[in-house]
């Protein structure tokens, strides 16, 4: 189970990851987040769309509505490129986290 | 029978209920519920477990609200906070409207305020008039900064005693002395000549003598007649405009033979034009000096250094400094003439009108204590005029409190309400100017009776005149404003708007101030006023010693003067004359003018 505080943390490098990959719709990125985490992310759905608004006015991500014939008006987020830019320094924070978890963790070499 | 669309409804009323959920974000939940609906449906649920399972996994209003409601913090914290501009054109009509609307239904306090401001401005702008033309005195001649007057100062012998006459011989040998000095002239006067043209004689009293140089040096324009030449043969003239109107009328004055004195005769070179030239130095005929020496005090006088008569003008070149000039005069006269201790002293030409002071000199002299005098005068009927508009105005807040108390409630902050009362005293301090202008116009021939100035409505061509005046409606709109836009500004909305009760006015011991102000100096002025025309009336009414009705005289001249004997037999076959008697001069003007005599008749 992850716990509140870090998924509160990676809500948005996950969303930016999701939609670096392409333009995404708020139903079709949770199904992603799920399906990605084999279901040990799970957020509550109506959490995400606060999220989005708030990267928004951020300058994270852009959105316009699209109508397709076969269904329902959707709201499509694309990446800015200051979101570009956030994702990638948040990869480096990320990754400079795991090392250091990985290193610690590492069983302690016995010196003969 | 379960219904969709009907849960849904209810399920949006009760996002509904928070305020933060805009239609948009509700769409934006709704579009995922359906979406999670179907999928739920597909996954072979019923239709009401589906729904339900799709509003469980959107989540609770309340926390989705939650986070909502932070964002629209953020966003509030990031906007800057609403100011209204500084300036709103769309209030501007509103502005005239209202100003417009006050003067209207107030129309006996608006015509008491624009008339007060009006008749201040008139007087004002005259005595602005009167000051300009004193200013203006030689200023228009291109040279003016660089030709000084040569006067001496007699403090060896006389304490601060001067004169500006100097002798003959000076102009010429101060011109070769100093290498400084470009151009020289003499200025003579001779009293009285009798000019005579075929049947036309007068006695004038403005001809003069000067040097040819005076046409380089002055800026006179030169109507008629060629400058290089205009004074070089001694016995010519040059005549004003006005007066070779008077002895030739429509002719040309170039040629012709003018007699003076009966004893010789000069001819007319040039005419020049003088009228409307503010100039110390006057005359009406100007032939070369040299006349004077041929035909009045002899030529073996054109060497004689004490022969104190004449003004000696001089014009420096460009870059000579008077400073120097002066300290290289000191003892000069005594190059000349042993005995002369007195010092010469340069004085600017612009000087002269205004801060001479000198022994002998020229007439018509204006005086800058006066010009103060008046200016102060101007600017404290000015200011009488000003603090009776604010006191009027703040007298009357009352009226417009309602009107402040509104404009606050929608919005407009205080800078807003000073500039729009500001700007109501300025368009009323121009309704003012204009009455103004059209009272200057219809009092400038009462005025000019009053100052014996020549003042015409000429200062409407001088854009420097205008605008100064418009600029001096509209500091005294902002004058006059000031503590009104202060004052009416200054009201809280919730108090006016509450309480029926009205506003008391402004603060009590500002405006008993104003109140003093203005009535002592009223009373000041009134004071004044009735003290000057006492004195007036006094020198009108005192007793002489003898009975002023009745007598008149005439001053005589030249072979009149020999010939009184019979003039008197004239006059007295005459039934209305009584007695006929001469003098020297005017038992009133006892000064001494050798060459003339008066001549009294008394007629019943």
């Amino acid at each position: 189970m992850i716990s509140k505080t870090l998924m509160a943390a990676s809500t948005r490098p996950i969303i930016l990851a999701i939609l670096s990959r392409g333009e995404d719709y708020g139903y079709s990125i949770i199904q992603k987040v799920k399906d990605i985490s084999g279901g040990h992310l799970k957020w509550t759905d109506g959490m995400l769309y606060p999220v989005l608004q708030r990267m928004e006015m951020d300058n994270l991500i852009a959105s316009k509505w699209k109508l397709s014939g076969e269904s329902r008006p959707r709201r499509y987020y694309t990446i800015t490129d200051k979101g570009r830019k956030e994702l990638a320094s948040e990869l480096v924070s990320w990754r400079s986290v795991w090392q250091a978890l990985v290193r610690l963790t590492k069983p302690i070499p016995v010196q003969d | 029978m379960f219904d969709l669309e009907k849960e849904i409804r209810k399920w949006k009323k009760s996002l509904q209920k928070h305020e933060v959920f805009e239609n948009g974000i509700i769409a934006d939940i709704e579009l995922h519920l359906r979406d999670a609906y179907d999928a739920q449906r597909k996954a072979g649920l019923t239709e009401e477990d589906a729904f339900r399972q799709a509003v469980a996994q959107v989540g609770t209003a309340e926390s989705i609200a939650a986070e909502y409601n932070k964002n629209r913090l953020v966003m509030l914290n990031r906007r800057s906070p609403l100011r209204p501009g500084r300036f709103m054109p769309a209030l501007v009509w509103n502005y005239i409207k209202t100003a417009l609307r006050a003067i209207r239904r107030h129309k006996g306090y608006s015509l008491i305020n624009i008339s007060g401001l009006a008749i201040g401005l008139t007087v004002c702008m005259l005595i602005v008039l009167w000051v300009v033309d004193e200013w203006s005195f030689d200023r228009f001649n291109a040279n003016a900064g660089r030709i000084y007057r040569v006067y001496r100062n007699e403090s060896a012998t006389q304490k601060n005693s001067t004169t500006v006459l100097t002798p003959p011989p000076m102009a010429a040998a101060l011109k070769s002395d100093f290498p400084e000095i470009i151009k020289a002239t003499r200025f003579g006067y001779w009293h009285r000549q009798l000019v005579t043209y075929k049947d036309k004689s007068f006695n004038e009293p403005g001809f003069r003598y000067a040097d040819p140089d005076f046409i380089d040096m002055f800026s006179f324009p030169l109507i008629k007649g060629n400058p290089e030449t205009v004074l070089s043969n001694p016995y010519s003239v040059i005549l004003t405009e006005k007066t070779a109107a008077k002895y030739f009328a429509e002719e040309d004055p170039i040629g012709k033979i003018l007699t003076v004195n009966n004893s010789f005769n000069v001819t007319v070179t040039g005419v020049i034009h003088n009228e409307s030239l503010n100039s110390s130095l006057e005359f009406d005929l100007l032939s070369p000096f040299v006349i004077i020496l041929k035909e009045s005090i002899g030529e073996k006088n054109a060497e004689n250094w004490g022969f104190n008569s004449f003004g000696t003008y001089v014009m420096l070149e460009q870059s000579a400094s008077a400073d120097n000039l002066n300290q290289k005069l000191a003892g000069y006269l005594k190059k000349y003439s042993d005995e002369d201790t007195d010092e010469l002293v340069l004085q600017p030409l612009t000087d002269i009108h205004l801060f001479s002071n000198l022994g002998h000199d020229l007439r018509n002299r204006g005086d800058i204590k006066y010009v103060w005098i008046f200016s102060g005068l101007a600017v404290f009927v000015l200011l009488i005029a000003c603090v009776n508009f604010m006191n009027l105005t703040t007298a009357r807040s009352a009226n417009r409190a309602k009107e402040v108390g509104l404009r606050k409630v929608v919005g407009a902050e205080r800078p807003q309400l000073i500039r729009q009362f500001f700007g109501e005293s300025i368009l009323i301090a121009l309704f003012a100017l204009v009455i103004a202008f059209i009272l200057v116009e219809l009092l400038l021939p009462l005025f000019n009776i009053l100052s014996g100035k020549q003042l015409s409505s000429s200062w409407w061509n001088n854009p420097i005149i205008l605008l100064g005046f418009i600029g001096l409606a509209l500091v005294t709109g902002i004058l006059s404003g000031s503590y009104p836009a202060l004052f009416l500004s200054s009201f809280q909305p919730i108090r006016i708007l509450k309480s029926t009760e009205r506003s008391s006015g402004a603060n009590p011991l500002f405006r008993k101030v104003l109140v003093i102000f203005q009535f002592s100096l009223s009373i000041f002025l009134i004071i004044g006023t009735l003290i000057i025309s006492r004195q007036l009336s006094y020198m009108r009414n005192i007793d002489l010693g003898f009975n002023r009705e009745h007598i008149i005289y005439l001053s005589i001249h030249g072979e009149l003067h020999d010939n009184y004997g019979s003039i008197r037999e004239r006059f007295l076959q005459n039934p209305d004359v009584l007695h006929v008697t001469a003098s020297m001069t005017l038992p009133t003007n006892i000064q001494g003018s050798p060459r003339n005599s008066d001549v009294g008749r008394k007629a019943t």
